[in-house]
C-alpha cells in the first residue's frame, strides 16, 4: 500500500542522520527521533494489523495506547514511540500475529 | 421484568450459581439469581479454564467419578448453553496434559494415575517421557521429565463460558439481579425470606453458590460450609501465533492466542493481589517447560481466590431443618459445570438426590 | 540495590520537582522513568530541540521548564531512563523492567514513593477513531515538537479543551494549515462556565494567555465549525474524510489527517494496581486517587503528585511534588513539622491560585458527548475492537460494571489495560444501567503497569538472591 499522509519535516538543527529500514526500505532519519516519528515522517501511518483484521497506526506518541507495536530488530511488538532509533535499527510492520520462536 | 416470587432462588452469579440457574430454567422453574457487585471476589474471573479429570479424585472414588461424568457431559453441554445463548464457550475435549521438570515428580504422577485408573472407569492416562511429550507438544523443552497425558482432559474459554451462562438465563427468562447482596434469610411455613441490598425475595427454594460467602450464608439456613480461600495467581500473555495444541495444568494458550500461566497455591485469606516473588517463580518454570515462552510479553497478572473446603471436595446438601435449602460449592467451577446444570438442577427441582452426589454432604465436617 | 528514601516515578514537572526537594532536604533518592530524556510531555525533548524555530513555535509555556531541567541534569541524583516499574510490592519494593546498559535493574525498595506519572488524552471514541491516520492532537504536537513534523496540510482537529487551540497556534507558528477545527463544546457550555468567573480572576496570567490564543487565532482566520455532531471518521486503512452534522444537515471534508483531542486525564493504573482509593471527580469527569492536602494517598508512604493525581496543569505540578517531597523529609525525619509547614505554606497557596482557573478551563472546555456515550459501531476497546454496541450488550445482561463488563467482552483485556477504554466503559455501564458512574465504578488495573517479558519477570530477581517464594 502506497503512504499517503504527509507530515511536512520543518528546517531542524544537530542531531545526526543515521538510516534504518521499515520492510527493508532504507530511510534516513534524525537521531533524536523514536521510531514512530520515523514511521510517520516516511508515510507509515499504518503500522500494524489487529487479529480481527483491522489496520492500525500511531495514536497517542506517548505510550499511553499500545497500537504503533512493531518489529524492531528482530523483537517484536515494541512499542515505535517509546524507542529511539539507531543507526541500522531494522524495523518490520507486523501483518500478523507473532509466532514464538 | 423484577421477578420476587421466583419459585427458586440461587445466590450467587459465578459459573456455579448461573450452571445451577440454567438448569433449573430448562426444568421450567422460574429462577432468581442473586449477585454481587462488581468489584466482590470472583472466582469466576480469575480461574484456569480447564476441563480437567486427570488428577482429580486420586483418593476419593467419588469425586474422580463425579469429575469424570462431568468431563463427559460437557461437549453435549456446551452445545445446548451455545444454542440457548448464541456463544460458544470455547470447549474442546482433546486430551491435556501435565507436565514434570523432574523424573520424581513424573513417577510420583505415574502412581497417582495408577491408583485413579483404578477407581475411575472410562479414565484412560500414558505416562511420557521429554520425547513423548514433545509428539504432542512440539514447544516443549527437551530437558523436562516428562509427564502424563489424559485423553479426557479438556478446556474451555472460561469467560465466554461465563458470559454464554449469563445469555442463556437471560434468554431462557431468568431475573438477574446485579449489587444484591444477601444480608439474611429467615423460614417460615415452608417459605424462605431474603433480606438483600436490592429487594425482598420470597421463595420456596434456595441454592446457595455463593463460593467464598457460602461460609457466611449456609448457617442462616441450617447448613455448615467451611469455606476458606486459596489464591491462585497467574498471568496472561499479548496474543501469539498458535503453538499449544493440548492444554496443561499449568500453561495453557486461549482459542484468541493469549497463553495462561499459573498454578500457584497460597491459603493468604482475602487478598486477591500478586507477589512479585511467586510471579518470578512461575516464569521461571513456564521458561524451564516452554523455553519458547522467554520472549512472550505479559500484558496482566491477577490472584483468583479459589473455594476450597477443609478436604479440597465439593459440598452439595439439602438442608434438614430448612427443606428446600441447598449448599453447592467447589473450586472446580468449570469441570463441574455440566454436572450442575444436568444433576444438581433435577435434584432441587424435586427429582431424588443423584447418587453421584451423595457422599459430598456437609456431616463429614461435623467434629 | 541499597534501598532508598524515595522512588520517584515518572520525570515531568512533579516528580523532578519532587526529587530535587527531597534530595535538597537530605532524602536519598532515585527518579525512574520511561522516557529516554527528563521532562515529561510538557517538556519532551527541551534540552536537546530539534526545530530551527523552537522558540517562535513551541512558544513560552515549554521553555518556561528549563530551570527545573537544569538543575536536575546537575543535582546528582540517580535517574534510571528508558525504564518503567512493572509491579511495587506489599513492602515498597519496586521491580524494574527496561533498556539499561548495565543489563537488568535490580529490585529496589523504597520508603515513600512518589507517583508522578502524569496525565494521558482522553480517548474520544468517534466511529472510525482507530483508522490510520487519526491520531491525538497530543500525538501531533509530540511529533511536532521532538521531530519538527508539522501536520498534513489537508488536517482536521476535532474536539473540546485548550490544547486544542493551542495547537493550532503552534501549527501556524510553523507555517502550516488547518482544514477546520470542529469544536465539539455548546454555546451552553460558556454561560455555565461564566459562574467560575470570578473565582479564576485569581489566576489572571493563565485566563490572559488564552484571550491572547484565541485572537491570534482569529487573525489566522481558523475555520472554526461549532455544533457538530454525528462525526465520524472514514477510510479503511489511511482515513479519507471526516463526515459530521450541523444544523440538520450533513457534511464531508476530504482529509489524509484527524486529530482528536477531548482535555486530559490522570493516568490511574498505577495507583489503582496498588489498591489505593479513588474517587469519581465529577467536575474533571475522570477518577482521580484519594489525597490528603500533602498529597499522599490511601497507601501510607505513597504519594501521588502532579497530573497524575487530578489535572492541574505543569506549574501546579511542580509546586505538588515540592509539597508531597516537604511531607516525605518531615515523615523521614529529616525537617521538623514546623520547617515543613513554614516551606509549604507559600507553594501551597502559589498552587491554590494556579487551581482557581481550573472549575471555569473544565466547565469551558467538556468533554465530547461521544467519550460517554460513543455510537455502538464505535470501537471502545482499541486493543480487543470491542464496541460500544458490545459493551452496552453486556451491561444490559446485567454486568454491574467495567470489571464484570472486562470478562464478558474483553474490553480492558489488551496491552492498554484499559487506559483506552475504561472509562468510556464505564460510563456505558452508566448509561445502560441507569446508575451514576461512581457507583458503577472503576477498572481495577493488574500489574504489569506496562507489560513486560516472561523472561523480564523470571530474571527480575537475581537466581542467586535464592530465597525465591518467601517475601522479604
Amino acid at each position: 500500500m502506497a503512504p499517503v499522509s504527509h507530515f511536512e519535516r520543518l528546517p531542524c538543527v544537530g542531531g545526526e542522520v543515521v538510516t534504518i529500514t521499515i520492510d527493508g526500505e532504507a530511510h534516513e532519519v534524525d537521531s533524536r527521533w523514536t521510531v514512530a516519528a520515523a514511521l510517520i515522517a516516511h508515510g507509515h501511518t499504518r503500522c500494524r494489523c489487529t487479529p480481527e483484521g483491522q489496520s492500525r497506526g500511531p495514536f497517542c506518541m506517548s505510550g499511553v495506547c499500545f497500537e504503533c507495536r512493531v518489529d524492531i530488530d528482530g523483537t517484536p511488538n515494541r512499542q515505535a514511540c517509546m524507542t529511539p532509533v539507531a543507526a541500522g535499527m531494522r524495523v518490520v510492520l507486523r501483518q500478523d500475529l507473532r509466532a514464538l520462536a | 421484568m423484577r421477578e420476587r416470587h421466583p419459585d427458586v432462588v440461587v445466590v450467587g452469579g459465578g459459573l456455579v450459581g448461573l450452571a445451577i440457574a440454567h438448569g433449573l430454567l430448562r426444568q421450567k422453574l422460574r429462577v432468581t439469581v442473586c449477585d454481587e457487585g462488581d468489584r466482590d471476589f470472583r472466582a469466576s474471573r480469575g480461574n484456569f479454564g480447564l476441563v480437567w479429570v486427570q488428577g482429580k479424585g486420586v483418593n476419593s472414588p467419588p469425586y474422580a467419578r463425579l469429575t469424570s461424568h462431568s468431563a463427559r457431559l460437557w461437549p453435549d453441554y456446551a452445545r445446548q448453553l451455545q444454542r440457548d445463548s448464541g456463544i460458544d464457550p470455547g470447549h474442546t475435549r482433546r486430551g491435556g496434559l501435565s507436565l514434570c521438570l523432574e523424573i520424581d515428580e513424573l513417577a510420583e504422577k505415574s502412581a497417582a494415575m495408577a491408583a485413579l485408573k483404578a477407581h475411575t472407569p472410562g479414565f484412560d492416562y500414558e505416562v511420557l517421557d521429554a520425547a513423548g511429550v514433545r509428539r504432542f507438544l512440539p514447544g516443549a523443552s527437551p530437558d523436562i521429565a516428562g509427564g502424563i497425558y489424559s485423553p479426557q482432559d479438556g478446556h474451555v474459554n472460561p469467560l465466554q463460558t461465563l458470559h454464554a451462562l449469563l445469555a442463556a438465563f437471560e434468554a431462557l427468562g431468568g431475573t438477574y439481579l446485579p449489587r444484591c447482596r444477601v444480608d439474611d434469610v429467615s423460614h417460615r411455613a415452608g417459605a424462605f425470606s431474603l433480606t438483600t441490598s436490592g429487594p425482598t425475595l420470597q421463595t420456596a427454594r434456595i441454592v446457595l453458590a455463593a463460593g467464598l460467602g457460602n461460609a457466611r450464608l449456609a448457617p442462616l439456613v441450617g447448613l455448615y460450609a467451611p469455606v476458606l480461600p486459596v489464591r491462585g495467581q497467574v498471568m496472561i500473555t499479548e496474543r501469539v501465533a498458535p503453538f499449544l495444541p493440548y492444554p496443561t495444568t499449568s500453561v495453557r494458550q486461549t482459542t484468541e492466542g493469549t497463553v495462561q500461566i499459573g498454578d500457584s497455591q497460597e491459603r493468604v485469606g482475602l487478598d486477591d493481589g500478586t507477589l512479585p516473588e511467586v510471579l518470578v517463580n512461575m516464569a521461571r518454570r513456564a521458561i524451564a517447560l516452554f523455553p519458547l515462552l522467554r520472549s512472550a510479553q505479559v500484558v496482566r497478572t491477577w490472584g483468583a481466590l479459589r473455594i476450597m473446603t477443609p478436604d479440597g471436595l465439593p459440598l452439595y446438601e439439602e438442608s434438614r431443618s430448612h427443606p428446600g435449602a441447598f449448599v453447592a460449592t467447589c473450586h472446580s467451577g468449570v469441570t463441574l459445570a455440566a454436572a450442575h446444570s444436568e444433576l444438581i438442577a433435577p435434584w432441587i427441582a424435586g427429582n431424588d438426590a443423584p447418587t453421584l452426589l451423595e457422599t459430598f454432604d456437609g456431616a463429614r465436617f461435623a467434629l | 540495590m541499597k534501598p532508598v528514601d524515595l522512588l520517584v516515578i515518572g520525570a515531568g514537572p512533579a516528580g523532578l520537582a519532587a526529587a530535587l526537594t527531597a534530595a535538597d532536604c537530605g532524602l536519598s533518592v532515585v527518579v525512574v522513568d520511561e522516557n529516554p530524556q527528563p521532562g515529561g510531555q510538557i517538556y519532551r525533548q527541551l534540552s536537546d530541540n530539534p526545530l530551527r524555530d523552537c522558540e517562535a513555535i513551541l512558544g513560552a509555556d515549554y521553555f518556561a521548564g528549563a530551570p527545573l531541567l537544569q538543575r536536575f541534569a546537575t543535582s546528582g541524583i540517580d535517574y534510571l531512563p528508558r525504564t518503567s516499574v512493572w509491579q511495587i510490592a506489599g513492602d515498597n519494593t519496586a521491580y524494574f523492567s527496561g533498556t539499561s546498559s548495565n543489563g537488568p535493574t535490580a529490585p529496589l525498595k523504597a520508603r515513600f514513593i512518589v507517583l508522578a506519572t502524569g496525565a494521558q488524552e482522553r480517548p474520544l471514541p468517534l466511529a472510525g477513531w482507530t483508522t490510520p491516520g487519526a491520531m491525538t492532537v497530543g500525538a501531533a504536537q509530540i511529533l511536532l515538537k521532538t521531530a519538527g513534523l508539522l501536520p498534513p496540510r489537508d488536517v482536521v482537529l476535532v474536539g473540546s479543551g485548550p490544547l486544542l487551540y493551542h495547537f493550532a497556534e503552534q501549527v501556524f507558528q510553523a507555517g502550516g494549515t488547518i482544514q477546520a477545527l470542529i469544536d465539539t463544546t455548546r454555546a451552553i457550555d460558556k454561560f455555565k462556565a461564566l459562574r467560575h468567573g470570578p473565582n479564576a480572576l485569581r489566576s489572571p496570567r493563565l485566563l490572559w494567555r488564552g484571550v491572547k490564543l484565541l485572537a491570534a487565532l482569529r487573525r489566522q482566520r481558523l475555520n472554526r465549525i461549532v455544533g457538530a455532531s454525528d462525526i465520524a471518521i472514514v477510510g479503511e486503512s489511511q482515513v479519507s474524510a471526516i463526515e459530521f452534522r450541523v444544523g440538520g444537515k450533513t457534511h464531508r471534508l476530504s482529509t489524509s489527517s484527524v486529530l482528536l483531542h477531548a482535555g486530559l486525564i490522570p493516568q490511574t493504573n498505577f495507583s489503582s494496581a496498588l489498591g489505593c482509593e479513588h474517587y469519581w471527580n465529577s467536575q474533571q469527569f475522570s477518577w482521580q486517587v484519594k489525597c490528603n492536602d500533602w498529597f499522599e494517598s490511601t497507601r501510607a508512604g505513597l504519594f501521588v503528585a502532579g497530573d497524575g493525581g487530578r489535572i492541574m496543569g505543569a506549574e501546579a505540578a511542580e509546586l505538588s511534588g515540592r509539597i508531597a517531597a516537604l511531607e516525605i523529609a518531615c515523615q523521614g525525619e529529616k525537617i521538623s513539622a514546623a520547617e515543613r509547614d513554614a516551606q509549604a505554606r507559600p507553594l501551597r497557596q502559589a498552587w491554590q491560585r494556579l487551581l482557581a482557573a481550573r472549575p471555569l478551563l473544565d466547565t469551558l472546555y467538556p468533554p465530547p458527548a461521544e467519550c460517554f456515550s460513543p455510537k455502538d459501531e464505535a470501537i471502545v476497546c482499541r486493543c480487543e475492537s470491542v464496541t460500544a454496541s458490545q459493551i452496552r450488550s453486556a451491561a444490559r445482561l446485567g454486568a454491574p460494571g467495567p470489571n464484570q463488563v472486562k470478562a464478558l467482552t474483553r474490553a480492558g483485556m489488551g496491552a492498554c489495560q484499559g487506559r483506552m477504554c475504561a472509562c468510556v466503559t464505564a460510563a456505558l455501564v452508566a448509561e445502560t444501567s441507569g446508575q451514576p458512574i461512581d457507583q458503577v465504578g472503576m477498572l481495577r488495573s493488574r500489574y504489569p503497569v506496562k507489560p513486560v517479558t516472561l523472561e523480564e519477570i523470571a530474571g527480575s530477581v537475581p537466581a542467586a538472591c535464592g530465597a525465591i517464594g518467601h517475601p522479604r
